[in-house]
């Protein structure tokens, strides 16, 4: 963090934020019966220059999560600020200016880029909608040192999306992202479409730009060893809600929610040496429905500890003047560090 | 001859082409493995690699045309399987080879319970008359620990969490006490914390039936968990075979060395990787000699040329495709 981060407004900050989605029967006459809590009640603040990683499982919300960030959907309760500036209240001009400082990079770069058009015309696509960003003379120079700066070479921006690899085609994703000189870049699973040998590259050029851009990034991924690679910060969640957040090293060598421990226990490390899952720690059973999730703590379910308290809902707070808060009645001893970390 | 002398499942020097209008793609290139009982195989590779490829070819899933098994022998305890008619492959299928698929949502019958769908393993199979057979599917489902078996029976795939599917499509391939089950990507399409489950499953069921299991997969972390060995494919080769921990210690490929430079791990927080340059090549344009060199850091000219002989480097059975083996498995690993 910042030494100024303490004083400055945070670039993006969640206070509450929640979407839940109608479940509605009947045909002719469409009543509400219920709602899938996709993403309910979370707070968060992402600093400059500051990577803020979201992992969770399928069905936890983190994609519903990413698109309110964004502002391309309404949050049912709750608020979204850019800069100290509320997305929903702005329209038109404003609005638009305020888009420019977030972009996003999609999961899929096969789905994501228009087959009918070349690599210069989709990085160059976001100077057609925010005119005022470059000059009209100056942007088919700027799509190329855009292309450089991904690692693609700028006489390639005649081609098409399927004359690219996938770890090529994610780098024009990141490329029309980065565009608009963003200040912060929401990355939403982009290295799960990847092959191995290629995540890599992609990981490391999002680490350069971070650094040489002085990006703040949010990164969401079911995957705790690229998250753990890319972020600073970790917020862990669960059926709509953060349960523990923490630095990397907090999440990953001292976890204190009983979640967050079992999803580390159960990712899978590449060396046939440490094979001794740690089966005390796997989770048993499968994520409830986000339509009627659990009373009280979400987690009860599945957590080995849980008691008769765990029906009231527990409080994301800090305990022992660490900032590393986590939202467990009996969250777990921190002076035991992970065995295999 | 000892019950040792064969083993449970050979694949030797396999090939398969498909023939297009457009071309012939070669995507199995001379594979060769050997799977013993009670054993888990690892295949590993990335999309375009061949694995699922020469799976379904051992499973006589392919359909030819345009798919053509050029060269090669399947061997299941010294049966040729390639040699069988098409209704003899059916009947090794599922009584003696069963495959488990990786997506079990499109797998399954989405208009037939579940119940009906394990039930047939045996009604088509042994005969079994209705009740009996369904009796048995129960216990089935049981033996994949599905709670309450003898009311979800009943379900449909779609009643079932991702990881229940899965369980359902692990039973079915375990109906018939078979001696091989092959599981292409069995976790892919999963959870962390259910993967986790399921492999855990696969490991106690192999306990319990010393069944062969070829795990094909590309995830890394999956294969130093599960395997015995690894068979490492790239572009429809074979380059690098070893036993679990000797291929993770001391990699005899580049191309295997690179894999590991590049994963991030859990267990190493912040380390920086070391990625392979390029991308894996596609199935219809494989570079000359070695397929790998214009990705390889230690590549000379003869690797363009000169396709690398699949060597022995230790008493143990590491073999790799590399010109280079011995300096690769020497060179200690970062």
């Amino acid at each position: 963090m910042l030494p100024s981060a303490e004083t400055a407004p945070p670039l993006l900050r969640a206070t509450a934020l929640t979407r839940h989605f109608p479940i509605t029967t009947g045909v002719l006459r469409k009543h509400r019966t219920g709602a899938v809590r996709a993403v309910d009640g979370v707070d968060l603040t992402v600093h400059r220059a500051e990577t803020l990683g979201i992992v969770g499982e399928s069905g936890c919300g983190k994609s519903t999560l990413a698109s309110l960030l964004m502002a391309l959907d309404q949050p049912t309760a709750g608020t979204v600020t850019i800069d100290g500036q509320d997305p929903f209240s702005l329209s038109g001009r404003e609005l638009r200016t305020l888009r420019r400082r977030v972009q996003m990079v999609l999961q899929d770069p096969y789905t994501s880029l228009n087959p009918r058009m070349t690599a210069g015309q989709i990085v160059g696509e976001p100077f057609a909608i925010h005119p005022e960003a470059v000059p009209k003379a100056d942007r088919g120079r700027r799509v190329a040192e855009l292309l450089e700066t991904v690692g693609l070479d700028p006489s390639h921006r005649d081609r098409y999306p399927h004359q690219f690899s996938g770890g090529q085609r994610q780098r024009l994703g990141i490329a029309r992202a980065l565009a608009l000189g963003p200040r912060l870049l929401l990355c939403d699973e982009p290295v799960s479409a990847l092959d191995v040998s290629v995540q890599a590259q992609v990981l490391n050029l999002l680490q350069d730009l971070r650094r040489d851009l002085r990006l703040a990034c949010v990164f969401i991924s079911h995957d705790l060893a690229v998250v753990q690679h890319l972020c600073d910060r970790i917020a862990v969640m669960y059926l709509g809600k953060i349960v523990e957040t923490g630095t990397r090293e907090q999440i990953y060598t001292t976890p204190r929610h009983p979640y967050t421990r079992a999803l580390l226990a159960a990712a899978p490390v590449p060396d046939p040496g440490r094979r001794a899952p740690d089966d005390a720690h796997l989770l048993e059973g499968d994520l409830p429905s986000p339509a009627s999730p659990p009373s009280g703590c979400r987690f009860r379910t599945r957590c080995p500890h849980a008691r008769e308290q765990c029906l009231t809902e527990p409080e994301l707070r800090t305990r022992d003047g660490a900032d590393h808060p986590t939202a467990c009645h009996f969250p777990l001893d921190t002076t035991t560090r992970r065995t295999n970390a | 001859m000892s019950p040792d002398a064969h083993p449970l499942l050979e694949v030797e020097d396999l090939c398969v082409e498909f023939r297009t209008r457009r071309g012939t793609i070669r995507a199995v290139n001379g594979l060769s493995y050997a799977l013993h009982e009670g054993e888990t195989l690892a295949l590993l590779g990335e999309s375009g690699s061949g694995k699922s490829v020469a799976a379904q070819a051992v499973m006589g899933l392919l359909d030819t045309p345009p798919a053509h098994i050029t060269r090669g022998a399947v061997r299941l305890r010294g049966d040729d399987l390639l040699a069988m008619s098409p209704e003899g492959h059916r009947q090794v299928r599922g009584t003696r080879l069963s495959m488990i698929f990786q997506d079990a949502l499109t797998a399954l019958n989405p208009v037939l319970s579940v119940g009906d769908q394990l039930a047939e393993m045996y009604r088509v199979h042994q005969g079994t008359g209705r009740k009996a057979a369904f009796a048995r599917a129960v216990a089935l489902m049981d033996r994949v620990r599905i709670p309450a078996a003898a009311r979800r029976v009943h379900d449909y795939p779609h009643q079932f969490s991702g990881g229940m599917r899965q369980r359902v499509m692990i039973a079915m391939a375990l109906a018939l006490d078979p001696e091989v089950v092959i599981a292409d990507e069995p976790t892919t399409a999963l959870d962390v914390t259910v993967q986790a489950q399921i492999m855990r499953l696969l490991k106690q069921l192999q306990g319990e039936t010393r069944m062969g299991l070829l795990l094909i997969t590309h995830d890394l972390g999956v294969v130093a968990e599960a395997a015995d060995r690894i068979t490492v494919m790239y572009a429809g080769r074979t380059v690098e075979s070893a036993s679990a921990e000797d291929l993770y210690a001391r990699p005899g490929h580049p191309y295997t060395r690179g894999l590991l430079d590049s994963v991030p791990r859990l267990d190493r927080l912040g380390k920086s990787l070391v990625p392979i340059t390029g991308a894996p090549p596609l199935p219809s344009s494989v570079p000359a000699g070695c397929a790998f060199h214009p990705r390889c850091p230690r590549a000379e000219p003869r690797c363009g040329s000169e396709a690398p002989p699949f060597r022995t480097l230790s008493p143990a059975g590491h073999r790799s495709a590399c010109h280079f083996a011995e300096e690769v498995h020497h060179a200690p690993v970062g």
